[in-house]
């Protein structure tokens, strides 16, 4: 691993940064590639795995991205944000291997939101916690997609609208308004099983 | 009530951090007196929260993966792709370029109206019949103005014929003595009406070019209608069955056949 180059523990890498890698990757060098997959694996990881809730397919999408990502490195424009070009390209196949796969989840699901048991008081923490997860991970399905990828982007992510917004290509107040839609939506689809969480 | 639902359109803004103190005042404020606002408050904290967990799992699951092998893996697994393209080292265009070639729709479209007005202003310019002569009304030549009435001659003489031969037949196919009701009913009488203004005003044109042969039986047509229509009373059926012989011995009704497909084939 090369000592210049921004390493995986920088949280937030700056642009400036990263174009000496790209124009490296560029000219063949392996070590920038594997740099530059190592800065931004796991954000892509958990992009993909908020989206699949498997582990296995959102392996298959990180090495997917990455292999995208160096077959267009002579396409990508040193101005542009390389993270927001990155995860536009992440958010794009997460969407279509989502619809591509959409079918088979839902035949593997085992209950659907409305079958899923109510909030009860008398549960114990683990239990209503898991059976939450399962509602709020089904509710989340059913989304519309930019709703569904903003919210993801949001809370699982921890991404800010100005970011979203830029990977998205809209507007921050667009974000907003999506976002405010995505959680009115899942507290009507959750709001049966919100009892007793209150 | 409108003061909820004001405020609940700053619900996710006030999850997002309120911009004022003030706002945030006002929306603590509400949310102790408003059970409604409460609940739903409530609801989208929990909401919210969820989705922590969900961030939670996404990171157990990344506890368990070895990212480093991963990263070698997808290196891997691009580098002979790039080494397999036969142009090895990919072709670089420089950015200014690449703009300018993004822009290659445009500026063929461009190019491709400047060729095409520029081959076009040639030609016209070049025609020596383009002097720029004040045009004054619609100019035509005067054989063109010819042929254009006689065509006009031609449908009308036709269309003539055509109705003419209709009344004539309904008339020669009724019994003589029902034929006086044919002919001097509503309908016939207007349409021998009709005929004999038509004819009036086809005979200026019935004396040249192709539509002259139609003149002679235009003209007994003519006659035959204006005896009808002088006709006082009631048809007898005498009266009825010498008009129908006389259409007969005159064959007005195969040589109106004749002199439509005649007309019809030729040109003016």
């Amino acid at each position: 691993m090369n000592a210049e180059y921004p390493q995986p523990t920088d949280s937030r890498v700056s642009p400036d940064a990263i174009v000496p890698v790209i124009r490296r990757i560029r000219s063949g060098d392996r070590d920038a590639f594997v740099t530059l997959t190592r800065l931004y694996q796991q954000k892509v990881f958990v992009l993909a795995y908020s989206f699949f809730r498997n582990k296995e397919d959102a392996l298959d999408l990180v090495q997917d991205v990455f292999l995208r990502i160096f077959e267009k490195i002579d396409s990508f424009q040193e101005d542009r944000n390389f993270e927001a070009w990155l995860l536009q390209v992440a958010k794009n196949l997460c969407i279509d291997r989502y619809r591509k796969t959409r079918g088979r989840r839902e035949m593997e699901s085992d209950n659907r939101v409305d079958e899923l048991p109510l909030a009860d008081n008398r549960s114990p923490d683990a239990g209503r916690s898991s059976d939450l997860k399962a509602v709020l991970s089904q509710s989340v399905n059913r989304l519309a997609d930019r709703q569904k990828t903003i919210f993801l982007m949001r809370h699982v992510n921890q991404m800010g609208n100005e970011e979203i917004a830029r990977v998205l290509n809209i507007s921050t107040g667009t974000v907003k308004s999506l976002h405010f839609k995505a959680i009115r939506r899942l507290r009507t689809l959750m709001s049966p099983h919100l009892g007793c969480q209150t | 009530m409108n003061a909820c639902r004001r405020l609940r359109n700053e619900l996710a803004a006030g999850f997002e951090g309120f911009p004022s103190s003030e706002d945030r005042n006002r929306w603590k404020e509400h949310l102790a007196m408003c059970a409604d606002c409460r609940k739903q408050w409530d609801e989208t904290e929990v909401v919210i929260r969820s989705a922590g967990v969900l961030q939670e799992d996404a990171r157990k699951a990344m506890a368990e993966i070895d990212w480093d092998a991963l990263s070698e893996r997808i290196a891997d697994t691009a580098l002979p792709r790039r080494k397999a393209v036969p142009a090895g080292i990919p072709v670089r265009i420089p950015r200014p370029a690449k703009r300018i070639l993004s822009w290659r729709p445009v500026f063929a479209g461009a190019l491709g109206g400047l060729l095409i007005g520029g081959t076009a202003m040639y030609f016209v310019l070049r025609s020596p019949g383009v002097a720029p002569a004040p045009v004054q009304g619609v100019q035509a030549s005067g054989e063109f103005i010819a042929r254009a009435e006689m065509t006009l001659a031609k449908r009308e003489t036709l269309d003539y014929l055509s109705k003419s031969q209709a009344l004539l037949l309904d008339f020669v196919q009724t019994p003589p003595d029902q034929a006086g009701q044919v002919l001097q009913g509503e309908s016939a009488v207007r349409r021998t009406r009709d005929l004999l203004s038509k004819k009036r005003l086809m005979n200026a044109h019935l004396d040249g070019g192709s539509i002259a042969k139609a003149r002679d039986i235009c003209d007994q047509i003519e006659r035959l209608f204006v005896e009808l229509s002088q006709i006082s009373g009631e048809l007898s059926a005498e009266e009825a069955a010498r008009i129908q012989r006389f259409v007969e011995d005159k064959n007005l009704l195969l040589r109106i056949k004749l002199l439509q497909r005649e007309l019809a084939e030729s040109e003016v």
